[in-house]
C-alpha cells in the first residue's frame, strides 16, 4: 500500500503541493486529474524522488518503507515505474541494452539472453510494436505514439508493481489510443499492479473497469469519489469552486 | 566495407567504402563519392577535389598531439565525424579550408578524457577563403565531462567573402540531469546510468563497424 500523509513539497521555494493526503491500496487504480499547473505531474516525479522538489512536510511511505530519502533508483527498485507524458530521448543507447543494463543489475547476473529475446518477441506482440524497435535508440526519432509503446516495452519487460502513468494519452491519435489502452489493461490483468493514472481526459480510463478518482488544486486534493465522479467532471469542469463546494450531485 | 592499408605517403581514393588503415601521416586524394571510416593516430591531409560526396568517421585514441588538414574545393558534401577519447595531455588541431565555391561541411566532433590526470586542447578552425562563394560549414563540437579531465573547445571560423553560411555549437558539460533521472527511474544505478550515458556519447555519431570496439575501450571509465 502507498501511503501519502500531509504531504508537502516545494521547487525553487514554491509550494507545488500543500498538505496532500492520498491511499493507494495493491492493485487499486486511481486516476488524478485537475487543471494545468496544479501539480499532478510534480507528484509523479516526488513519487520517484526527482531532484528538483524537497519534501517540506509530510511522509510517503510504501509497505513499510519511507520513500522520503530514498533516491530515484532505490524507489524503482522497489517496484515503481514512472511513464512520463514525454519521455526523454537517448542516443546510442537501445532499448535492449537498456533493459539488459538493467535486469543484469537488479538481478545482480547477467542476463539469459535466450529467455530475454524470447520474452521480449512476446511483449512486442502484446503491444503491437516491431520486434526491430528494440534495437532502436530509446525514444530517438519516434513520434509521440511510438514513444509511448516503447515506454510500454520497458513497462512490461520491467514487470513494476507500481505503475505511474503521467498523461499518457497525451498525443495520443485514436488507434495508438486503443493500443495503449488495452496494452495496459492487459497489464493490469496479468500482474494486478497499483496503477496511479493522471491524466486531463476521461479517453484512457474506458479500458478499466473500475477506479477511484481524486481532483487535485492549488496542490490538494479537493474532492475524492468513484468513477462516477468523472461524469461530473466532464459536464462541469475542473471549475475550482463547484468542485469544491456541495453543489455536486454524485 | 574494404579493408584499405594505405603505406605510400600519398594515396588517391575513388568512389566505394573503406576502412582505411594507416601508421604513419599520410595525404588523401579523395574523389567521387566515398565513405571512410578510421581508427588511427596520425596526421592527416586530405584533398576533397571538385563534386566528391565524403563521409568520413575518424576515431582518436588520443596519446600525442595531431593536426588534420581538409582542403575543400568546388561542390563537395562533407559529413566529417570525429571521436576523441583523450589520455594525457595532448592537443587536436582540424583545418577545414573551404577553397572553392558552392561546398557544405559539416563536423561532428565528441570527446571526452580517459582519467582525471588528461587534458585536451581542440581547435576546429574553419577557413571560408576570399573569391570563394554558396559555401556552408557546421562547426558541431562536444565535451561530456566524466572526471577531472579538462576539456577545451575553440571553434575558430575565419570568413573572407561574404556569400556564405557558417555557423559553430560548442557545448562542455556533465551528464545530461533528464536522462540520469530517465534512466534511474528504470532502475540503474547512478554507476550504471553513468556508464551507459558515456557510451551513449561516444558511440552517438559513429557507425556499427567502431561501435562494440569503442564500448570496450570507455567500459572502465569513471
Amino acid at each position: 500500500m502507498l501511503k501519502m500523509s500531509d504531504l508537502t513539497v516545494s521547487a525553487d521555494d514554491k509550494i507545488i503541493l500543500n498538505n496532500l493526503n492520498l491511499d493507494i491500496n495493491d492493485g487499486e487504480i486511481h486516476v488524478l486529474m485537475g487543471q494545468n499547473g496544479t501539480g499532478k505531474s510534480t507528484l509523479s516525479k516526488v513519487l520517484m524522488a526527482h531532484p528538483d522538489y524537497k519534501i517540506l512536510k509530510g511522509n510517503i511511505i510504501y509497505n513499510d518503507n519511507v520513500l522520503n530519502n530514498l533516491d530515484t533508483t532505490s524507489i524503482s527498485r522497489l517496484g515503481f515505474f514512472l511513464l512520463s507524458q514525454n519521455p526523454v530521448e537517448i542516443e546510442g543507447i537501445t532499448n535492449s541494452e537498456m533493459l539488459r543494463n538493467v535486469l543484469s543489475e537488479i538481478n545482480n547476473e547477467k542476463v539469459d539472453i535466450f529467455k530475454f529475446n524470447k520474452k521480449l518477441t512476446e511483449v512486442c506482440n502484446i503491444i503491437d510494436m516491431p520486434k526491430e524497435y528494440v534495437h532502436r535508440d530509446i525514444n530517438f526519432n519516434m513520434s509521440g505514439g511510438e514513444k509511448k509503446k516503447n515506454e510500454l516495452l520497458h513497462l512490461f519487460m520491467l514487470e513494476p508493481k507500481f505503475v505511474i502513468l503521467d498523461e499518457i494519452d497525451s498525443g495520443l491519435d485514436i488507434d495508438a489510443l486503443k493500443v495503449v489502452g488495452t496494452s495496459l489493461k492487459k497489464y493490469y490483468d496479468l500482474y494486478k499492479p497499483s496503477i496511479l493514472i493522471i491524466t486531463h481526459h476521461a479517453d484512457i480510463l474506458k479500458y478499466f473497469d473500475d477506479f477511484k478518482v481524486h481532483v487535485l488544486n492549488n496542490g490538494s486534493i479537493v474532492k475524492s469519489g468513484n468513477k462516477d465522479l468523472i461524469k461530473i467532471i466532464e459536464k462541469i469542469g475542473f471549475k475550482a469552486n463547484a468542485i469544491n463546494g456541495n453543489d455536486i450531485n454524485e | 566495407m574494404n579493408k584499405l592499408s594505405v603505406e605510400e605517403d600519398i594515396k588517391s581514393i575513388t568512389s566505394g567504402e573503406y576502412e582505411l588503415e594507416f601508421y604513419k601521416n599520410i595525404e588523401l586524394n579523395i574523389d567521387g563519392n566515398v565513405k571512410i571510416s578510421s581508427l588511427n593516430n596520425h596526421d592527416l591531409k586530405i584533398n576533397l577535389n571538385r563534386d566528391s560526396i565524403v563521409k568520413l568517421e575518424s576515431i582518436y585514441l588520443l596519446d600525442k598531439n595531431i593536426n588534420i588538414d581538409v582542403n575543400i574545393y568546388d561542390n563537395v558534401v562533407l559529413d566529417y565525424n570525429v571521436l576523441i577519447i583523450n589520455n594525457g595531455k595532448n592537443k587536436f588541431n582540424v583545418n577545414l579550408n573551404m577553397l572553392g565555391n558552392n561546398s557544405d561541411v559539416k563536423i561532428k566532433l565528441r570527446t571526452i578524457n580517459k582519467n582525471d590526470e588528461s587534458n585536451i586542447d581542440i581547435n576546429c578552425n574553419g577557413l571560408i577563403e576570399c573569391n570563394t562563394k554558396d559555401n556552408k560549414l557546421l562547426e558541431d563540437l562536444k565535451g561530456l565531462i566524466i572526471n577531472e579531465g579538462v576539456i577545451k573547445i575553440s571553434p575558430n571560423i575565419k570568413v573572407l567573402t561574404n556569400e556564405v553560411e557558417a555557423n559553430h555549437l560548442v557545448t562542455i558539460g556533465s551528464f545530461d540531469k533528464a536522462e540520469m533521472f530517465y534512466l534511474k527511474t528504470k532502475g540503474l544505478s547512478n554507476k550504471g546510468a553513468k556508464k551507459l550515458l558515456i557510451e551513449s556519447f561516444v558511440t552517438s555519431i559513429i557507425d556499427d563497424i567502431n561501435r562494440e570496439k569503442i564500448k570496450m575501450e570507455v567500459k572502465n571509465i569513471e
